[in-house]
């Protein structure tokens, strides 16, 4: 399998990831109110974590792509 | 001079600068491209496409709906914040493989990408189809959002058809001169825009009806345990629909032949750079949600209509002081109706003179499909506007149904790019009987299985039937050659 290919299957799989943190059955572990965190129940903070996961993580994959080319 | 006054001033002055703005970004780019109206000479920067793929997904229906939601669903609103987070992730991968096949190959629709991978005139033109059929409410949408937020601001003195005319006729002017370009740059000012506005209004409304955020939420959940949690008893949508609007719109998002098309408008690189920042995006709906959630146990349900007139409402009751202030939250509000209508208005027209026009009658000139795009930017907006003005609430639910087939086009596209075997014939059945299903299920069944959404079971019969057909029609000679070059990308 070439790099780039390797890349996009790794990309993938961590895009699973994330959507499965996000649906359920995993949700089920963020989706409740206690404990408040910053104002914000733990409903909402589980998805904004994901979210910044999310971000880091791509942030990852661009500088793998950038360091093979 | 009375509020309302003030409001207009400010609301026009926005008007002329969008239009300006507009307008301006076609100035020294030539008038007579069609690359050039279509994707912009393929050649935006990150800072454009972030705000052209953010701005045209935050639309009337973010603005006004998602306050909607978080006032009458509750959590079940989170949906919005999640599909923005994750529906641009497969562009990632497939994003750049179509902006490089499509330069080389000169595509600019999904329907040549399409089309000239599966080697058929006739799947050209059921994206094509399929396309306009889905722009068309989703644009009627954004009008009647216009149309509400004139009428509303100004106390009734501008009428529901006037206030429309005005700035969707604005759209429709700066489209067809600029193109892709002119939709582009006048969307990096309306996000702005709207974003700060957004941001000012959630922290007020918060700070003024709740005294902060803990407080808000707090006294939301003492008044009832589910509502900002899913699936419990008291909360307002089940974890199968929950679970499965999200992997439906991640799977189905970029499949909107607009956004579809963006990826010809820059690199291959700038396109996962632009999915890298987009998760900021969705950070910056979050006050929209907040605005909804400050509504609750302050406005009773039976004080509106319907839910999305919860921020109309919030305003014309809670932040009355200043019309100025009032009619910048005017123009944040049409600033977004606006920055959803352009992509789609110029995405309209691209579609129709390249995948219908053009795949019917090859020859015509490269001139002429772009005198042709640009008249399908005033025809297709005058259809949606008349839709928007004269329709009845009965038809505009029935086109709304639309919007569930755009992610029928995903076998398709992941097909042409990573299964090689895959023949025409298969992908047009699997599409068709996709498209099918989703609408029985919208429209005509009870119930679905399991309370999924329509879409989701409808792309489990259209991936069913490209693997089966895929055994049954096999490959001319013609595809095998594109499936090697597809496969190779």
């Amino acid at each position: 399998m070439k790099r780039k290919d390797k890349i996009n299957l790794y990309f993938f799989l961590f895009s699973l990831f994330i959507l499965a943190l996000l649906i359920f059955p995993i949700y089920s572990i963020g989706n409740r109110v206690d404990p408040f965190i910053f104002g914000i129940p733990f409903s909402l903070f589980w998805i904004i974590a994901c979210i910044l996961i999310q971000f880091v993580g791509i942030l990852f994959f661009l500088f793998i792509d950038k360091e093979g080319s | 001079m009375e509020k309302w006054h003030i409001a207009l001033v400010a609301i026009s002055i926005y008007l002329v600068l969008a239009f300006l703005i507009g307008i301006m970004a076609g100035k020294g780019k030539s008038f007579f491209s069609l690359s050039e109206y279509a994707v912009g000479d393929r050649s935006f920067n990150l800072f454009v496409m972030w705000f052209l793929m953010g701005g045209t997904i935050f639309s009337a229906f973010a603005f006004l709906g998602g306050p909607g939601w978080a006032f009458s669903k509750g959590a079940a609103s989170f949906y919005i914040l999640v599909y923005c987070t994750l529906g641009l992730m497969p562009w990632y991968v497939i994003g750049p493989k179509v902006a490089k096949i499509g330069k080389k190959n000169n595509y600019i629709t999904m329907g040549d990408f399409l089309g000239d991978r599966f080697q058929s005139k006739l799947l050209t033109i059921i994206v094509g189809i399929v396309a306009i059929l889905a722009f068309i409410p989703y644009l009627t949408l954004q009008i009647k959002g216009m149309a509400y937020i004139f009428n509303v601001l100004t106390y009734d003195n501008i009428p529901y058809w006037f206030g429309a005319f005005i700035s969707f006729g604005i759209v429709v002017i700066y489209v067809a001169t600029s193109g892709v370009r002119g939709a582009a740059w006048s969307d990096v000012f309306q996000a702005i825009l709207m974003l700060v506005i957004a941001w000012i209004l959630g922290m007020y409304f918060v700070q003024k009806l709740h005294g902060g955020i803990g407080n808000m939420f707090e006294t939301i959940n003492n008044s009832n345990n589910d509502f900002l949690l899913i699936g419990e008893e008291g909360s307002a949508m089940s974890k199968a629909r929950y679970s499965s609007n999200i992997i439906i719109s991640m799977i189905g998002f970029v499949m909107w032949p607009h956004l579809f098309t963006k990826s010809y408008t820059t690199t291959e690189k700038r396109i996962k750079t632009t999915v890298a920042v987009y998760p900021i995006f969705a950070l910056f709906l979050l006050p929209v949600l907040f605005i909804g959630f400050s509504g609750y146990g302050i406005v009773s349900s039976d004080q509106i209509e319907n839910s999305g007139q919860i921020l109309p409402y919030l305003i014309t009751n809670y932040l009355t002081e200043s019309g100025l202030l009032y009619g910048i939250v005017g123009a944040g509000a049409l600033a977004a109706a606006m920055s959803s209508s352009d992509a789609i208005t110029h995405g309209a027209s691209v579609s129709f003179g390249r995948d219908i026009c053009k795949a019917i009658y090859s020859k015509i000139p490269e001139n002429i499909e772009l005198w042709i795009m640009r008249g399908a930017v005033f025809g297709v907006g005058a259809i949606a506007y008349l839709i928007a003005i004269f329709g009845s609430e009965g038809l505009i639910q029935l086109l709304l149904g639309a919007y569930g087939p755009i992610a029928q086009l995903a076998p398709a596209v992941y097909a042409s790019l990573f299964f090689r075997k895959v023949s025409a014939m298969s992908i047009i059945i699997g599409l068709v009987l996709g498209v099918c299903v989703t609408i029985y299920f919208q429209y005509f069944a009870e119930s679905t299985l399991y309370d999924l959404h329509a879409g989701l079971i409808g792309l489990i019969v259209n991936i069913t039937a490209v693997f089966f057909f895929s055994y049954v029609y096999k490959q001319r000679d013609s595809e095998i050659v594109k499936a090697e070059e597809f496969g190779e990308i």
